[in-house]
């Protein structure tokens, strides 16, 4: 294998994860500009993906589409118990009691999961064949090309959801400012399960993507969350468009790393990315310091 | 030394003293000693979470790195176990140091994402530096506790060891907290300005409570790992971690006696629903919602409310 | 009579687009009250909030006497004798009112993190100082008997109180009092009045931030009146009373 084909196909390889980070890191930016709440479980909203997913098309031979929206509207479904049943009833609640509000809404979803898939590990056929393509000596997979288009019709729609409809503009309107946004007549606390729903709508493709490549288990949430908000964090907390370029991004850091530095620490690769962000910048690759200081952490 | 501070200790110290008596099972006593691990580890926590209000989804890190820096001294370098232990507290406040300095700029979710992420990153150096740590299979045969000429590892010895420690560790964060450091990291619970505008260093008290709980998590984890004689990169789980913070979700944030009661608790539950083991994780996670939205004071408070319900009319009628 | 405890030279303080404090000038007069006055959205708060450090100036400077304060963190501000209220009380939420004080003392006391875990006996010692001396901070503002009640039990007016109490815990020499009469009804606002008095007359140099034109023109030696970040009177209230800006800007009265 050639120098360049070596890194094209690192390159394929980084883009494809990279995408699937992008994704997640998308839905931690939309509770989070909707609420200011950072949801731990966003990652179990991958795995629930992959696994319904799986579930749908291997055991229930639905076909391949249908079951792809089938599983988007159960995890939104999920998504949006969740936010009823657990954040709705809080009154002012701390940062604290959110974080472990979150956090025990993972375990739930991991905890539920075990008891519905067990242990073992579950594959998903390729969306159209595993024969690669070649490319400049590289061989990529027609997976990672629908990833790639996939992620593409994700942000084009989220892009026109926002910019375009009156439900979207209500959106980011409250994410600008809750109280001017109640005061002219939006529901914010629907706009708030809303923001839930359409996360955990985007977890739900980007585990459906992956689950063929990298396979998917009850446990795989929480590793697959962190990275989506290291996306997150990188491009700025709040900036959806950043999260998906920070989402490439890291995505070919940890392919290359892996590639050249040790595959043992991959998954180290991201989280190192995170911490030097937090620290360094925590506005972020495309966010402004100055807004960064007003915003409540 | 004022007795009436610590009336409630000196019950305390009465009954750990008693309790071996009743239960002669070696596996009862096992479950104690856990306990009392766990206790010391979430105690620590309490002071970070409860107290001063600040988030770490890390600590299991910093247990694990005591468990293995004790480990690893005694078995591979024979380095006498009291020592071997002060080094591996010594080990966790400086990688507490190094973590905390950086990250407790960072507040609320930011933090929780950095301390988390540091977690995890040792938890896969753990894994992956397999000529220091054994990699995924871990580390056995690590000696057991022994103070000078005395062979402690019996039930009764692993018992003794850890609830003195735990005493101690009791007694010292009463007392830091019943001083003007625990009042100022109290302070920053509610308000880090008005904390900062009275003359309490914020930054520098924050680091202090985080090094000092990461130790008390160093000191459960060298306990751990002296006592079951095994360990392995599990120790480092964020599982555990969050494990941790149920325990003092459960027992009372803020709360002296949160940190063992929750630890208690947390122990024997998954002990009495064994019959239920695949719900585990399952039954963890409602408690934690449950316990933050409906009982969010933990169940000491809770208790103690009760019981001053109870005893109002008593009470009245006696005066 | 140049006595001057607190100066401010050219502060100038920008939020993105807005200048919130315009190259303003301000001289404290040693155990004096010193109102700061102006409609909303003046910069008084602001102004506060860069004399105690909680903002950095963009420009100019603050000395306290002749030693330079500003860019300072808050708590090494307070550390010089500057203690401060605020808009909306901050209370410490999970302890009791004793305790809130207690924390005020924070400056005044050096009891280390070791030291304090092992109780040795110097920390006792100071416990029980420190106690004393809240107890006292608490008596001068009348709030006495309910120093073992949890400090969010009380109602807003004595958590304004309790405020003023946790920093006079601090021995300051100047204290900053940021609207101290929101929120009270008239008695508890003449309490106020005769509490800022008797503070004076302790010796303690107070800035004081109010609405309450009643009460300022009441206790006040000297007053500051701001308006969209800049100066535009100072002097006694009478003198102040009767500028022209000043009613201007009152009245809204178009130039």
């Amino acid at each position: 294998m050639s120098e360049l084909s070596q890194i094209v196909q690192f390159l394929c390889t980084g883009v494809t994860i990279g995408s699937i980070y992008a994704m997640v890191g998308m839905g931690f930016t939309m509770i989070y500009n909707a609420t200011g709440i950072i949801n731990f479980a966003q990652g179990e909203f991958v795995m629930l993906g992959g696994l319904i997913m799986v579930s749908l098309t291997s055991s229930a031979h639905i076909p391949m589409p249908l079951g792809f929206f089938i599983t988007v509207i159960c995890v939104m479904l999920i998504g949006a118990l969740f936010e009823r049943c657990a954040i709705y009833p809080l009154k002012k609640p701390s940062v604290l009691t959110l974080i472990i509000i979150t956090l025990a809404g993972s375990i739930i979803a991991k905890g539920v999961a075990m008891l519905v898939w067990g242990k073992q590990t579950y594959s998903l056929p390729h969306f159209s064949g595993d024969t690669p393509l070649i490319i400049a000596g590289a061989a990529i997979l027609p997976q990672t090309l629908w990833i790639l288009g996939i992620l593409c019709c994700v942000v084009y729609g989220l892009s026109l959801f926002f910019n375009r409809t009156m439900l979207g503009k209500a959106m980011r309107a409250c994410a600008v400012n809750p109280i001017a946004a109640s005061l002219i007549g939006i529901n914010v606390r629907y706009m708030v399960l809303l923001s839930f729903a359409l996360s955990a709508a985007l977890g739900a493709v980007a585990g459906i993507c992956i689950t063929p490549m990298l396979l998917m288990e009850f446990d795989r949430g929480a590793l697959l969350g962190l990275k989506g908000f290291c996306a997150a964090a990188l491009g700025g907390l709040g900036h959806s468009g950043g999260a998906v370029v920070a989402g490439l991004l890291i995505g070919i850091f940890e392919s290359f790393g892996s590639g050249y530095l040790s595959s043992a620490y991959k998954d180290a690769i991201a989280l190192i990315v995170l911490l030097a962000v937090l620290l360094l910048r925590p506005s972020g690759l495309f966010g402004s310091v100055e807004q960064n200081k007003l915003k409540d952490f | 030394m004022d007795m009436t501070r610590h009336r409630d200790l000196i019950a305390f110290i009465i009954l750990v003293a008693f309790i071996p008596l009743l239960f002669k099972n070696p596996y009862y006593i096992n479950i104690l000693v856990f306990i009392g691990i766990y206790s010391i580890a979430a105690t620590g926590l309490n002071l970070l979470m409860g107290y001063a209000g600040q988030i770490s989804l890390g600590h299991a890190a910093f247990y694990a790195v005591g468990a293995y820096t004790s480990g690893i001294l005694t078995l591979r370098y024979q380095v006498p176990f009291p020592a071997a232990a002060v080094l591996a507290l010594a080990g966790a406040a400086l990688l507490a140091y190094a973590i905390g300095m950086p990250c407790l700029r960072l507040r609320g979710h930011y933090l929780a994402m950095a301390t988390l992420a540091a977690g995890e990153i040792i938890y896969i150096i753990l894994n992956a530096a397999v000529p220091v740590t054994g990699g995924p299979s871990g580390i056995a045969g690590i000696p057991s506790l022994r103070l000078g000429p005395y062979d402690l590892d019996t039930d009764t010895g692993h018992y003794a060891v850890v609830w003195c420690l735990f005493v101690i560790v009791l007694i010292l964060s009463r007392n830091i907290l019943d001083s003007r450091i625990g009042r100022a990291l109290r302070s920053l619970h509610s308000s880090e300005i008005a904390a900062g505008s009275l003359g309490v260093p914020v930054a520098r008290i924050k680091l202090q409570v985080f090094v000092l709980s990461a130790v008390y998590a160093a000191l459960a984890g060298v306990l751990y790992a002296h006592t079951v004689t095994f360990i392995s990169p599990q120790t480092a789980e964020i599982m555990f971690s969050i494990q941790l913070i149920t325990m003092v979700v459960i027992g009372g944030m803020g709360h002296l006696w949160g940190g063992v009661v929750g630890a208690a608790i947390v122990t024997v539950l998954p002990e009495l629903l064994s019959a239920f083991h695949d719900y585990e994780l399952v039954i963890y996670g409602c408690i934690l919602l449950i316990m933050v939205m409906f009982l969010p004071g933990g169940l000491v408070r809770w208790v103690q409310r009760c019981i001053e319900v109870r005893m109002a009319p008593l009470m009245r009628k006696r005066s | 009579m140049n006595n001057v405890i607190l100066e401010g030279i050219a502060i100038r303080k920008v939020f993105g687009g807005l200048i919130a404090l315009h190259n303003v000038d301000f001289a404290v007069q040693k155990g004096s009250i010193t109102a700061l006055i102006g409609p909303n959205g003046a910069g008084k708060t602001t102004l506060i909030n860069v004399i105690s450090g909680l903002l950095r100036p963009d420009a100019g400077c603050i000395k306290l006497y002749t030693t330079v304060i500003s860019g300072l963190p808050s708590h090494d501000i307070a550390r010089h004798g500057i203690a401060r209220t605020f808009q909306t009380a901050q209370i410490f939420a999970h302890m009791s009112v004793l305790e809130n004080v207690m924390v005020g003392m924070h400056v005044r006391t050096r009891s280390g993190f070791f030291s304090a875990a092992l109780r040795l006996p110097h920390v006792i010692r100071e416990e029980h100082h420190i106690a004393r001396r809240a107890a006292a901070c608490l008596e001068t503002v009348g709030l006495s008997n309910c120093a073992h009640q949890l400090a969010t039990s009380l109602p807003i007016g004595s958590q304004r109180l309790l405020e003023i109490a946790r920093a006079l815990a601090a021995e300051p020499r100047i204290l900053l009092l940021d609207e101290p009469a929101a929120g009270l009804n008239t008695q508890e606002t003449r309490a106020l009045g005769e509490l800022i008095l008797r503070l004076k007359a302790q010796g303690i140099t107070i800035v004081l931030v109010e609405h309450d034109m009643e009460l300022v023109m009441d206790v006040a030696d000297e007053i500051i009146v701001l308006d969209f970040g800049k100066k535009i009177a100072c002097g006694p209230p009478l003198s102040v009373q009767t500028n022209p800006d000043v009613i201007r800007v009152y009245l809204g009265q178009e130039t």
